[in-house]
């Protein structure tokens, strides 16, 4: 490979400094850079509306570590050193979802999140140390899996890397801690961050040649899973930012699937299906990444314009912020995987590996399995089709549901900028797919392989879709729309005009499909009419649905309580008595010591 | 070289004329079947001319989204017609798989909704709601229908599952249960009778019709016009799962494909009226249910096509 390594001239204790930059990294690299590049374009401007709620000198240091931990995470060449920079970043990170740090949901969200970063973090260390103990190098490229007696590490490696990517039931912290943080900084953690943890996985368990097949069932199953939970989940939310959340579990479910499936077809000897795979791998990550940071920002302008990103507040900004409606529509579409964006052309490269596999598996139930998540995903689609109609639908269009939604103005012009450059990349990576594949055909190929690479015969013919499109569009908008309408108001049924309440909210635009999984959602609609005729005329109508997370309530929820008492518990042990704490460390010395002589 | 252009002459034309004709078809079946004379065949075709003379009326509400949103979903029903083989002969130039179909479809669906959330109407937004319900329950079965059809072509491109290559693989049983899945996903994706009834004139349960209520003049034409080609394309493709019941010998003249999927297109238009005549307009929270008759013969359709369509 066209690795280019540099030993800097520290280290870390005894270890050095490596810095490795291979194509891999550098597609990630890429994408660091243009969402930093945009990140900091919209900035400028954004910060001036919060500068009152954080603090700056603050906020500009740990953006700073953050996005420098991210780049060199993305070129760490051994464990200790990667390490050390993941520390950094999931710190520097939590340092910014806690900005506005007088807000309770704030320290409650920079809580959970720091809970998941340290369990992520012991998993990874647990990981590292058993691959150490058995390559006795702490250089990635030493590092291989393919024996039963590696799989423990890479469970434990792949779990706390699925924590920090946000797989289910392990999301629960990304809706507190995304919507929490300024939003370039939620466009970076959604966009890139989450795609660091991919790219660990990828460079760790792809090159080290992972052959454990249980390990691939279970996350193939808990990918699926994820990407359903999340999209479920994203149709129920009042607030902007945290249905953009829940909607990144459903891409990084998409992209764990494809991972999974990647490992999976060349564990079983399946190249093409596995060089499928690592396509949609790769594209959906760069893609998720760049439609995701887009629809944040495009967030971060309604919060600018608009004061708020409740849902039940906004509405109608579509008049007064056009720019801004065009490129959060262009992100949906991407998002939904609508040809011809760059989301489609990912998506299309994992529904030709799960095609491929459930065509050519040895076994029927392999077969059988793929096949089913091809079912899934359509209705996957279809749900993030009205999830982010729904979020369009109530946030940009119709009536201002309040005076400042109505009020609002478009966003200054760095902001609009650094939306433009981001939705142009959406579509300029969907028309110009194959181009981008052939950059990245020399990651995906093995070297050692002859055979042409499928990845480069099967390419959907995107650039003629999307011309054909867009010609037939604006032939039919110059001579059948050509003549101007006449105004009139939207039909009142004859009862004067309509208040801008009366529009659909959104939750009544999800609650038919909320109402379907009445059971996994615990949805309930609490509805009190009352008054002296309440038939005909009641005074006064109250309606409240409410929704519980399953998995919040019953299993996360009570392990925190559990915790709790257990660390009431053992504060016991902190006395304050000095020969106490001296009789401790004797103890325990003592226990080491014993321990040691029995071991070796 | 002639016989190719004869073919894409054929092919054009039935573009043009295939639509207004299959709804036409529909409307008067259904009308003889309620002891009414009905109109014409080619009242579709009046209709479009009558819309276009018509003025446009646009709410103050509505902003750029809303006729935008008219066009773009013109253009992709246009492209989604030449792009299917959904009459023999197929497109030339290779056309689209059956991902990239769904997709298109999919593209339709979220500008229609757009469109419809545009204008503040709650009518608009509610069927917009219903829209989507319906749309995410009936997505596996219109994907698993066609993918298993796929798998027994060994090709995920439109134009090869239909292409008649592979009449010795003769599978009459897996074509007639994922046909038939593949019409039922289309009924309900199409929003017709008994999920609703485009007929009636009840805002508060319509689906599609109540959508577009704000669309009028021109504007309403070009949604009209798109989900005539929909219906078209969608009833077609299932119309030629049932033309692979009969085994047409592999190497026959394209005429007689051609006339074949025009006489199956219109037993297919035939049998969806008599259906709607007969059939009552199922209570909302029944609807899954006959979602659920799509579903299952997607499945078992999958489960033939995995066992090499055994049947």
């Amino acid at each position: 490979m066209d690795a280019s390594s540099w030993h800097l001239p520290f280290t870390i204790g005894p270890y050095a400094v490596e810095i490795v930059t291979d194509r891999l990294s550098g597609v990630f690299l890429i994408l660091l850079g243009t969402v930093t590049s945009c990140c900091a374009l919209f900035s400028t401007d954004y910060l001036r509306h919060i500068k009152d709620k954080i603090n700056l000198q603050l906020y500009w240091f740990a953006l700073f570590l953050f996005v420098g931990a991210m780049a060199v995470v993305l070129s760490a060449g051994n464990a200790v050193f990667f390490l050390v920079a993941w520390e950094v970043m999931s710190l520097s990170s939590a340092a910014l979802v806690i900005a506005e740090y007088r807000q309770h949901k704030a320290q409650r969200a920079g809580m959970i999140y720091l809970v998941a970063t340290r369990i992520a973090t012991a998993l990874l260390c647990a990981g590292f140390l058993i691959m150490f103990s058995h390559s006795g190098s702490w250089s990635f490229s030493a590092w291989q899996f393919n024996e039963p007696s590696t799989w423990a590490a890479a469970a434990f490696i792949l779990t706390g890397l699925c924590i920090k990517a946000g797989m289910w039931p392990f999301h629960i912290w990304l809706p507190h801690a995304h919507p929490e943080a300024p939003t370039p900084v939620s466009a970076l953690m959604s966009g890139v961050m989450v795609k660091v943890a991919i790219y660990a996985a990828v460079r760790l368990f792809l090159n080290g040649n992972l052959n454990c097949q249980p390990l691939f069932y279970v996350l193939f199953v808990m990918a699926t899973i994820s990407a359903f939970w999340g999209v479920l989940f994203a149709i129920n939310q009042r607030e902007l930012k945290r249905l953009l959340a829940y909607s990144t579990v459903e891409n990084v479910g998409l992209i764990l699937l494809s991972l999974s499936l990647c490992l999976w077809a060349k564990n079983t000897n399946y190249p093409a299906i596995s060089e499928l795979a690592l396509t949609a791998l790769l594209l959906h990550c760069v893609g998720h990444g760049l439609f995701k940071s887009l629809l944040f920002l495009c967030a971060g302008s309604v919060d600018y314009s608009a004061n708020t990103l409740e849902l039940p507040r906004l509405g109608g900004l579509a008049k007064n912020m056009p720019v801004t409606t065009a490129t959060f529509i262009l992100g949906s579409a991407a998002i939904c995987a609508l040809p011809p964006l760059n989301g489609f052309v990912s998506k299309w490269y994992l529904y030709q590996a799960l095609f491929a596999s459930s065509m050519t598996m040895h076994s029927l139930v392999d077969r059988g399995l793929c096949l089913a998540v091809v079912g899934v995903l359509g209705c996957v689609g279809a749900l993030a089709v009205a999830c982010f109609a729904k979020a369009t639908g109530v946030a940009f269009l119709g009536k201002g549901r309040t005076r400042p939604a109505s009020d609002a103005k478009e966003v200054p012009i760095l902001m609009v900028a650094a939306q433009l450059i981001l939705g142009t990349a959406c579509v300029g990576m969907g028309v110009a797919s194959p181009a981008v594949v052939s950059i990245l055909h020399p990651l995906l190929a093995p070297a050692e392989s002859t055979a042409p690479s499928l990845a480069l015969l099967q390419i959907v013919p995107l650039l003629p879709i999307g011309i054909g499109i867009s010609v037939l569009t604006v032939l039919i908008m110059l001579v059948v729309l050509a003549k101007a309408p006449r105004q009139y108001k939207t039909w009142d049924c004859g009862f004067g005009s309509i208040s801008p309440r009366a529009q659909v909210a959104a939750d009544s635009f999800a609650q038919p499909i909320t109402r379907i999984f009445t059971p996994v959602l615990r949805y309930n609609l609490v509805i009190d009419i009352s008054g002296k005729d309440k038939r005909h005329f009641p005074e006064k109508i109250h309606v409240e649905p409410s929704m519980v997370s399953l998995l919040e309530t019953k299993i996360y929820g009570p392990a925190g309580h559990w915790l709790d008492l257990l660390s009431i518990w053992l504060a016991r042990l902190q006395a304050g008595s000095i020969h106490l704490y001296l009789m401790y460390m004797c103890i325990s010395m003592v226990v080491l010591i014993l321990l040691g002589t029995q071991l070796w | 070289m002639v016989n190719q252009l004869y073919i894409t002459a054929f092919y054009v034309l039935f573009a043009l004329l295939a639509p207004p004709v299959t709804l036409g078809t529909i409307c008067k079946v259904k009308a003889r079947l309620q002891n009414r004379i009905g109109a014409p065949l080619w009242q579709p075709i009046f209709d479009i001319l009558k819309l276009l003379r018509k003025d446009e009326t646009l709410s103050k509400t509505a902003s750029w989204v809303f006729r935008f949103a008219a066009a773009i979903n013109c253009s992709l029903a246009i492209y989604l017609v030449v792009s299917v083989p959904w009459l023999q002969p197929k497109p030339e130039w290779g056309g689209i798989d059956l991902f990239t179909f769904v997709y298109l479809l999919a593209a339709m669906r979220l500008f229609t909704l757009l469109a419809a959330m545009d204008t503040g109407s709650a009518f608009g937004a509610f069927a917009a709601s219903r829209e989507a319900t319906l749309s995410f329950l009936v997505e596996p079965a219109s994907v698993l229908s066609l993918a298993s059809l796929g798998i027994v072509s060994n090709s995920p491109q439109l134009n090869i599952i239909f292409g008649f290559h592979n009449m010795h693989a003769f599978h009459p049983g897996l074509w007639a249960i994922s046909g038939t899945a593949l019409l039922l996903a289309s009924i309900v994706e199409l929003s017709r009778m008994p999920i609703d009834d485009p007929t009636t004139h009840l805002e508060l349960t319509m689906v599609h019709e109540a959508m577009l209520l704000e669309a009028s003049g021109r504007n309403l034409l070009l949604f009209e016009y798109a989900n005539t080609l929909k219906l078209t394309v969608l009833f077609g493709l299932s119309a030629q799962c049932y033309l692979h019941l009969i085994p047409l010998p592999v190497d026959s003249r394209w005429e007689v494909y051609a006339i074949g999927s025009v006489v199956m297109l219109l037993v297919v238009a035939v049998t969806v009226a008599v259906f709607e005549a007969l059939a009552v307009k199922l209570h909302w929270t029944k609807a899954p249910d006959f979602i659920a008759y799509a579903i299952t013969l997607a499945v078992i359709g999958s489960i033939l096509a995995l066992g090499a369509g055994g049947i």
